[in-house]
C-alpha cells in the first residue's frame, strides 16, 4: 500500500522532530549542566543535578571575589573589541582588493590566507613567543592582537569578497562617470550596500578574539592581560571549585551567545553566502 | 553566486597592493618570519630561552620515528577521522532535519549552532563536568536510572578519553557542517523533488540520486576545512585532559606544547611542527583542486 503524500509527509515531520530533539538536548545538555552547577552550593554538587535546588546566585557575586574575574573579562573583551575593529578595517579594503582587481600575486595571497585559517595556533606561537621575547613585545594586549589579527582575518576578508562581488558593478561605474573617485566610491556607494557583510564580519572577529587560549596565555604573564578562558580553566585542579569554574563559564559564554543571538540571521546568512562559492 | 570578470580598466596598477599592504606586512611578521625560524629552530639544538644554538646533524627530526611520537600520531589519527566522520554523519542529518518549513524551525536552527560560538576552552570545562566521575551530570543521571551501579570515570581511562574528546570535538565542530549544508540545499531545484515524488521514488533514493549529488561539492570542501580545523585543535583536549591519561590523548598538537614548553626541546618541536605544514599543505593542495574542478 502506497502512502499518499501528506501522510508521508506527516511520517517524516514526526522523524524529524525526534531527530531535531535528540540533536537538541545534545547541544544543550553542557550549557545547562553549567547553569544548574553554577546555582548549586559547593557541598550539594552532584545531589540537585536534574534543576537547580539552591538558588546560591551568590556564586556570581563570589567568583569576583574568588578570582580576578573582572580584570580577566576586562581583558577578554580587549582583545575581542580590538580583534573586530582591526579584522573589520582590514578586511573592507582586503577585501575589495580582491574582488575587484586583477593583479600579480593574488593566487599567492589567497593561498597565504588560506595557510592563516588552517594553520593551527600551536604551531605559530612558539617562534612568534621567541619574537615576542626579543622584541620586547611579550607581556603586552600588542603581542596577542597582532597574532589573533593575522590568524583570524581571513574569514572576515573572504566574507567581505564575496558581499562586495554581489554588489553591481553597473552601479560604481555610473559614479565613475560622475566624477566619484575610487575610494568614495568604496565608501559611498560599497560600503553602504556590503554593511551587512561588515557586521558579520565583526561578529565573527568578536568571536575570535573572545575565545583566544593559547595565544594570551604563552604570549602573556601579568593578570592584567589574562583572559578568562585562560582565568577560569586555572581554577581546575584536583579540587576543583565546579561550582565557580561553571559559574565563571556561564558568565562567559553569555555575551558570546547573546550577540550570537542578536546577529544570527545576517550572520548565517553571510556565512552561507561565502561558503557556497 | 557566479563570479564576473572584471573589466580591464579597472586593470594592472599598483592600487591593489596598497590595499593588501598592511595585511602583507602582518604575514610577513607573523607567518613568514616565524615559518623561517622555526625551519632554523628545526635544524639544530635549540631552546626556548636562547633560540638556535648549534647544528645537530637533524637529531630533532629522530623523534619522528620514536615510537612515543608515532603513538600520537596514531591518537591523532583516531581522533581527527573519527571526529570529522562524526560531523560529516551528524550534520548532513541535522542539516535534512533543519532544511524544509517546520513549526519552530528558527528557533531549532539557532540553538543547533550554538556550541559554534561557545569558546573551545569552555566547552572543555562544561564538558568536564558533565562528565565528572563523582558529581557529572552524566554519572548521576545514569546511576539514578538504574544503568550503571558504580560510577563511570569518562576521563581516566585512556581510550574512553579519546572517545569522549571526540564527542566533545563532534558538538564543537558540527553547527558549521549544518550551516554549509543548510545553503547548499537551497540550491537544489524543488521540481525536481516534485518529479520524483510523483515517480514514486522513497526518501532513501531521493537523498541519495538528487539531494546527495547536488550538495556533493559544499559536503567536500567543508569536509575538508573541518578536517583541518580538527587537526588544529588544542584548547579543549588539553583543558579536558591534558593529553592524558598514560598519552591516551596526546594530540601532535599537543606533543609541540610539550616539547616547546615543558620538555626544553624547542628544535624537536619545530621539527614536528614542519611535518604538520607539511600535511596541512597537501590538504589544501586538494581542496584547491577540488574547488577547481567545480569551477570548470
Amino acid at each position: 500500500m502506497r502512502l499518499t503524500m501528506t501522510q508521508q509527509k506527516r511520517i517524516g515531520n514526526i522523524g524529524r522532530y525526534v531527530v531535531i530533539a535528540f540533536w537538541m538536548i545534545f547541544t544543550l545538555l553542557p550549557i545547562y549542566t553549567a547553569f544548574v552547577a553554577s546555582l548549586t552550593k559547593y557541598e550539594n554538587l552532584g545531589k540537585n543535578f536534574l534543576y537547580p535546588t539552591d538558588w546560591a546566585w551568590g556564586n556570581y557575586a563570589e567568583i569576583f571575589k574568588r578570582i580576578d574575574m573582572a580584570s580577566y573579562l576586562k581583558a577578554t573583551f580587549i582583545y575581542a573589541i580590538s580583534t573586530a575593529l582591526i579584522n573589520v578595517i582590514l578586511a573592507v579594503f582586503t577585501g575589495y582588493a580582491l574582488s575587484r582587481f586583477r593583479f600579480k600575486g593574488k593566487g599567492l595571497y589567497s593561498g597565504v590566507l588560506l595557510l592563516t585559517q588552517v594553520l593551527p595556533q600551536v604551531v605559530i606561537v612558539v617562534p612568534v613567543f621567541l619574537m615576542m621575547k626579543k622584541i620586547g613585545l611579550y607581556d603586552t594586549y600588542g603581542s596577542v592582537i597582532i597574532t589573533v589579527v593575522a590568524t583570524s582575518m581571513a574569514f572576515p576578508t573572504l566574507l567581505m569578497r564575496s558581499f562586495y562581488d554581489s554588489v553591481p558593478r553597473a552601479l560604481e561605474e555610473a559614479a565613475y562617470i560622475d566624477g566619484c573617485s575610487r575610494l568614495q566610491t568604496l565608501f559611498q556607494i560599497i560600503i553602504p550596500l556590503a554593511l551587512p557583510g561588515i557586521g558579520t564580519a565583526f561578529g565573527l572577529s568578536f568571536f575570535s578574539g573572545w575565545s583566544q587560549y593559547l595565544y594570551p596565555m604563552l604570549l602573556t604573564r601579568s593578570a592584567e592581560y589574562t583572559p578568562v578562558t585562560v582565568g577560569i580553566s586555572r581554577l581546575i585542579d584536583n579540587q576543583t571549585p565546579w561550582e565557580m569554574v561553571m559559574t565563571g563559564t556561564i558568565i562567559s559564554i553569555i555575551p558570546a551567545v547573546l550577540i550570537y543571538l542578536l546577529v544570527q540571521k545576517s550572520l548565517i546568512k553571510g556565512l552561507s553566502s561565502g561558503s557556497v562559492k | 553566486m557566479k563570479r564576473t570578470k572584471t573589466p580591464d580598466h579597472l586593470g594592472r596598477t599598483i592600487e591593489p597592493y596598497v590595499y593588501l599592504l598592511p595585511t602583507i606586512i602582518l604575514f610577513v611578521f607573523i607567518l613568514a618570519i616565524p615559518i623561517f625560524n622555526l625551519i632554523k629552530y628545526s635544524l639544530g639544538d635549540s631552546n626556548i630561552i636562547q633560540g638556535y644554538k648549534e647544528w645537530n646533524h637533524f637529531e630533532n627530526f629522530k623523534y619522528l620515528t620514536n615510537k612515543k611520537f608515532l603513538g600520537s600520531v596514531k591518537v591523532t589519527a583516531f581522533y581527527v577521522i573519527f571526529g570529522v566522520a562524526g560531523v560529516v554523519f551528524f550534520g548532513t542529518i541535522m542539516a535534512l532535519a533543519l532544511d524544509k518549513p517546520l513549526k519552530g524551525l528558527g528557533i531549532f536552527r539557532a540553538i543547533a549552532i550554538i556550541p559554534w560560538v561557545v569558546p573551545q576552552a569552555f566547552a572543555a570545562t562544561m564538558w568536564r563536568w558533565v562528565l565528572n566521575a563523582q558529581f557529572g551530570f552524566l554519572n548521576q543521571l545514569l546511576l539514578t536510572l538504574g544503568l550503571i551501579k558504580e560510577n563511570i570515570s569518562f576521563l581516566s581511562d585512556p581510550n574512553m578519553a579519546l572517545a569522549t574528546v571526540i564527542v566533545v570535538r563532534i558538538w564543537q565542530g558540527t553547527p558549521f557542517m549544518i550551516i554549509s549544508l543548510l545553503a547548499a540545499l537551497q540550491t537544489v531545484p524543488e521540481d525536481i523533488y516534485e518529479a520524483a515524488a510523483l515517480d514514486g521514488v522513497n526518501p532513501l533514493q531521493r537523498f541519495f540520486y538528487i539531494t546527495l549529488p547536488h550538495i556533493m561539492p559544499v559536503l567536500l570542501t567543508t569536509t575538508l576545512i573541518i578536517t583541518a580545523w580538527t587537526m588544529q585543535i588544542f584548547d579543549t583536549v588539553y583543558i579536558m585532559t591534558g593529553g592524558g591519561p598514560a598519552r591516551g590523548t596526546q594530540l601532535v598538537a599537543l606533543e609541540v606544547y610539550a616539547k616547546a614548553f615543558q620538555q626544553d626541546d624547542l628544535g624537536t618541536a619545530c621539527a614536528i611542527s614542519l611535518c604538520i605544514l607539511a600535511m596541512l599543505t597537501i590538504l589544501m593542495y586538494c581542496k584547491n583542486k577540488l574547488e577547481r574542478g567545480d569551477n570548470e
